[in-house]
Parts: C-alpha cells; sequence; structure tokens
C-alpha cells in the first residue's frame, strides 16, 4: 500500500517535472532578470550597467504617463475578468441546463455531479 | 572517437584558415536605401568602382524601408557583431550614436588635410563625435516651404516671411477661391521623427530649443511651450486642415502635389515629383525659406540627411573607406543628383552648370541648406527623440496643454539623462 502511493507520487513528480522545468525557464528566471534590470541604469548599447537602487521606483512614482497607464491596466483588467467571469458562467449554466434537459446517461449526470459539487 | 575529433579539428582550422588566406576576389558589401526617382543611380556606381579595383566585387544591399526598421536592423547586426556589411548609409542623426556604441570606424587618420573643405560645414559637424570623424556627408535636407506661385501670383502676394503673414494669405485665397477642398498650410505632426523635426522648426522660429550647448533641457520652457501653443493653434485655426496630426512627408506631399493646398512644409525631394511630367501642380511651385514667427528670427529649416560609414568588423577595411569616399565624391555626387531627387553635400555642385540645367532650384536650395540648423547632435538623440513625440503629439491633438507637456517631457528626459551623464 505505502510502496504502491510512493510509486505513483513518483510518477506524479516525474510528469510534472517538465512543467515545472519549462515554467522556471520561462518565467521565473525572467522575473528575476526583469527585477534585477529594474535597479539599474542600463544602456546597453554604450556598455552602461549602473545599479541604480529604488531610483527608477521613485522616478515612477511621479510620472504622470506611469500612472495613468496603471489606471487603463487596472481598469481594463477588473472590466474583463468581470465580463469573462459573468459570460462564462451564464454560458456554463447554460450548457449544464441543456445536457440535463435531454437527459442521456451517466456523462450527463456526472456533469451535473461536478457542477454541484462546485 | 580520439582520431573522429582529431580530424574534425583539423577540418575546423582548414576552414578558418581557407578563408583567410581566400586570394579569389574580395566582396563588399554596401547597405543603403534603395533610392526613389527615375532610376537608381547607385549601382551604376558600384559597377564603376569595380572597374577599377579589378579584385573587388561590391554588393549592393537594400536597407528596411523606414527609418525605424533601418535603425533596429544596424542596432541588432552590429550589436551581434554581424560583419555582414562593410559600409552602411546612417541617418545623420545615428552617427554619434553609432561611433559611441564602437560600431564605427574611425577615418579621422586617413583623412587628407582639407579633404573636408568641400561640404557644408553643419553636415561635418554632424559626423564629428569628440573631435574624430566617423562618417562622410553623403546627401543633405533641409525643411523648407513649398508654395503656389501660380495662387499667390493671382491674388498679388509675394511669399510669406512669418506666419501671420502665411495665415493672413490662406484666409485670403481660400475666400477667393471658395473651394472647400482646399487646404492652407501642410506639415507634418504624425507621432515619428518628423513631429520632432517640425516642432524644433518652431522652437528655433521662437528663439528657443530642445538642448542647449551646455546639456541643458528646454532651457526656456515658456519659449518652447509658445511655439507648441502656436503650432496647435495652426490646427485649431483651420490654416492648417485637421488630419495635420496624422500627416507624413509623403502624405502632406500628395495632397499639395494634387493642388490641394496653397502651402507645404517638406523636403527638397518633393520638388522633383511636382515637376514631373503628369504631376497637377508642374510649374506653379516654389520654394522659400520656412516662415518665422512675428519679431522672432528668421526660419530656418531643420538640416537632415545621410552619411556613409565604416563598420569596425569590416574585414576590408581600407577597401571600404575607399568606397565610401568614391561614393561621396563630386562625380559620385552629380551622378545621384541627376538620377535621382536627392541633394548634394558639396557645396561646389548647386552651381555647377550641368546639374542646375537639370535641377534649377538648386541654387535657391544652397542658400536654404547654408542657413539650416541641425537637430541636437548627441549620442542620445534617439532616446530624447521618442520621449518628446507623445507629448509632443498631445499638445497637436488638443488633448494636453503646452506648458504641461513640456514639464511633463522635461521630467522624463531628464529621469533619462541626469542618470546617464
Amino acid at each position: 500500500m505505502t510502496g504502491r502511493t510512493r510509486a505513483a507520487r513518483r510518477q506524479a513528480l516525474l510528469l510534472l517535472a517538465p512543467t515545472l522545468v519549462a515554467l522556471t525557464a520561462l518565467t521565473v528566471y525572467p522575473g528575476c532578470w526583469v527585477v534585477w534590470l529594474s535597479l539599474q541604469h542600463r544602456v546597453p548599447i554604450f556598455g552602461v550597467a549602473r545599479f541604480a537602487g529604488l531610483d527608477n521606483f521613485a522616478f515612477l512614482a511621479v510620472d504622470p504617463r506611469f500612472w495613468s497607464a496603471a489606471r487603463t491596466t487596472a481598469a481594463f483588467t477588473a472590466l474583463s475578468v468581470a465580463l469573462e467571469l459573468l459570460l462564462g458562467v451564464a454560458v456554463a449554466l447554460a450548457l449544464a441546463r441543456q445536457s440535463g434537459a435531454d437527459g442521456s446517461g451517466s456523462r450527463s449526470s456526472s456533469w451535473h455531479g461536478r457542477c454541484r459539487r462546485w | 572517437m580520439r582520431r573522429l575529433l582529431l580530424v574534425l579539428c583539423v577540418a575546423v582550422l582548414s576552414g578558418c584558415g581557407g578563408s583567410a588566406l581566400e586570394r579569389g576576389p574580395v566582396t563588399l558589401v554596401f547597405k543603403y536605401a534603395r533610392i526613389l526617382g527615375p532610376a537608381d543611380p547607385v549601382p551604376e556606381l558600384l559597377r564603376e568602382f569595380e572597374a577599377a579595383h579589378p579584385n573587388v566585387r561590391v554588393r549592393g544591399e537594400a536597407l528596411p524601408w523606414t527609418s525605424d526598421e533601418q535603425h533596429q536592423f544596424y542596432v541588432i547586426n552590429l550589436e551581434g557583431r554581424s560583419p555582414g556589411f562593410d559600409v552602411m548609409m546612417l541617418d545623420v542623426i545615428w552617427v554619434p550614436e553609432f561611433a559611441r556604441a564602437g560600431w564605427l570606424l574611425d577615418l579621422t587618420p586617413g583623412l587628407h588635410p582639407g579633404e573636408l573643405a568641400p561640404y557644408f560645414p553643419s553636415t561635418v559637424a554632424a559626423a564629428t563625435d569628440h573631435g574624430r570623424v566617423w562618417a562622410l556627408p553623403w546627401n543633405m535636407n533641409v525643411g523648407l516651404l513649398y508654395y503656389r506661385a501660380d495662387l499667390l501670383g493671382k491674388y498679388g502676394l509675394a511669399p510669406p516671411e512669418t506666419f501671420d503673414e502665411l495665415a493672413r494669405q490662406v484666409v485670403r485665397i481660400r475666400a477667393g477661391e471658395r473651394d472647400p477642398a482646399l487646404d492652407g498650410y501642410l506639415w507634418q505632426a504624425k507621432q515619428y521623427e518628423g513631429l520632432v523635426v517640425n516642432v524644433l522648426e518652431a522652437f528655433w522660429a521662437n528663439g528657443t530649443r530642445l538642448l542647449a550647448d551646455d546639456g541643458t533641457l528646454f532651457p526656456e520652457p515658456g519659449r518652447a511651450a509658445e511655439a507648441l501653443g502656436f503650432l496647435r493653434g495652426l490646427i485649431a485655426s483651420g490654416v492648417s486642415p485637421a488630419w495635420t496630426p496624422a500627416a507624413d512627408e509623403e502624405l502632406s506631399r500628395r495632397a499639395f502635389g494634387d493642388g490641394r493646398a496653397v502651402f507645404l512644409r517638406n523636403w527638397p525631394y518633393a520638388m522633383d515629383l511636382f515637376q514631373a511630367r503628369d504631376s497637377p501642380v508642374r510649374g506653379r511651385v516654389g520654394i522659400a525659406p520656412l516662415p518665422g514667427l512675428a519679431g522672432g528670427p528668421r526660419g530656418a529649416g531643420s538640416t537632415g540627411g545621410a552619411h556613409l560609414g565604416v563598420s569596425r568588423r569590416s574585414r576590408h577595411p581600407e577597401l571600404a573607406v575607399d568606397l565610401a569616399r568614391f561614393l561621396t565624391s563630386e562625380r559620385a555626387q552629380k551622378a545621384i543628383a541627376l538620377g535621382a531627387a536627392l541633394s548634394p553635400t558639396r557645396e561646389a555642385l548647386y552651381h555647377d552648370p550641368g546639374l542646375v540645367r537639370s535641377r534649377p532650384e538648386l541654387p535657391a536650395l544652397h542658400a536654404l541648406m547654408r542657413a539650416g540648423r541641425s537637430r541636437p547632435v548627441t549620442p542620445y538623440y534617439l532616446l530624447l527623440s521618442s520621449t518628446v513625440q507623445p507629448e509632443f503629439s498631445a499638445v497637436l491633438v488638443g488633448l494636453k496643454a503646452p506648458a504641461r507637456a513640456i514639464g511633463d517631457a522635461r521630467l522624463r528626459l531628464s529621469h533619462f539623462l541626469d542618470a546617464l551623464r
């Protein structure tokens, strides 16, 4: 029993590994690099790379264009997420009702079950 | 296994040796933007250079179409250390940047005394950074005023010396013509380099600048804001059409060329097209200096143009310098001025009888080129330009007050530039 659990866990890890590696390479590493870049003044073609501390952030705090962009992004995100959520739930409910109405066997009931559990 | 490695090593080594000891003909690559006009005169000049250098082949390769894409092409290839080309055409505003980045061969040691004397001094200044010469001036541009000589003549008007005069003439001519499709003054205010050029010309007309000699940004912010407000006023009052904030050189050139405007600010290339056989305005267009603002200095056009630089990665630097020298020679520049709508960087050609016969506007152009002013000569020009563009544009479409736009532009620029000094 325990042996089988351990084997299953190892298999799960193995299956997850490629995703974890890809995520690290494509998201975590560039993310850290961007944070490091944000603390510098850099002009690559002139070989300028100077540690700037929080200077860039201090500039953004008083930059009207940054705040205007931030406001637009925030409004867009809130609106689009809300709309997607509302429409998505509405479509899901409609689908659920439809598959319930035609009453076709075990598959539809399992759909229902899942919806109810959520 | 070891034997296989050895074989590979030998193969690699002999491969390298082979290219170093190459005895076949040398190939030079010349990167340039294809030249518009009846015929591109460059290929023939390249054949001529080959004829004079029997062991050399020259391949002309086209750059992308727009200036921004050309710049991007160079940055990617030069930063990537590609030795893919030897001689390159450079927009005059890039020379200090490329020199500072270490991409250009320093031409100073090979120059003969007095070799640069025949060129416009402003073109030589634009090719110089830290007292070294990095490129040879190839062709030149200056902002100027095109006017409809037939319309001005009909109402007994002379080309305007100030913008007030220009505005009055527009009102008078449009009232007389009763043609709702006839626009007044066309210029370029789309958000791109051309917008910066137009705004700089307004700054100069109002006695101020974007960057002072000591590096101060907007040394007189009040005057700069006044100039921006004046440009916005041209659009708001209808002297310039409502589509001006979308206009680039070609859009405004075509509208004027179709006979749909009285005045146009543009570069000298447009004259050839206005004088083309099927042009509706053929023989009806005059050129004049850009107007000034009342009580200010006389208007001056911004200079522009292309230089030829040699890549520091060129495998044949001496031949490459020879090619750049040949293409900027009086002979070659004359051929280019005859075959295309480009203007020379050598002053003598503006009074060359053979050339003036086919391009009669050249002597007048000479005075305008001499009076022209250059955009700030700095390795950070592109940063400067791309930072101020959205601010200027916001004013011209009526979204921002001029003084605020100048203040915001100054804030952003000083953050970028102060950190780099």
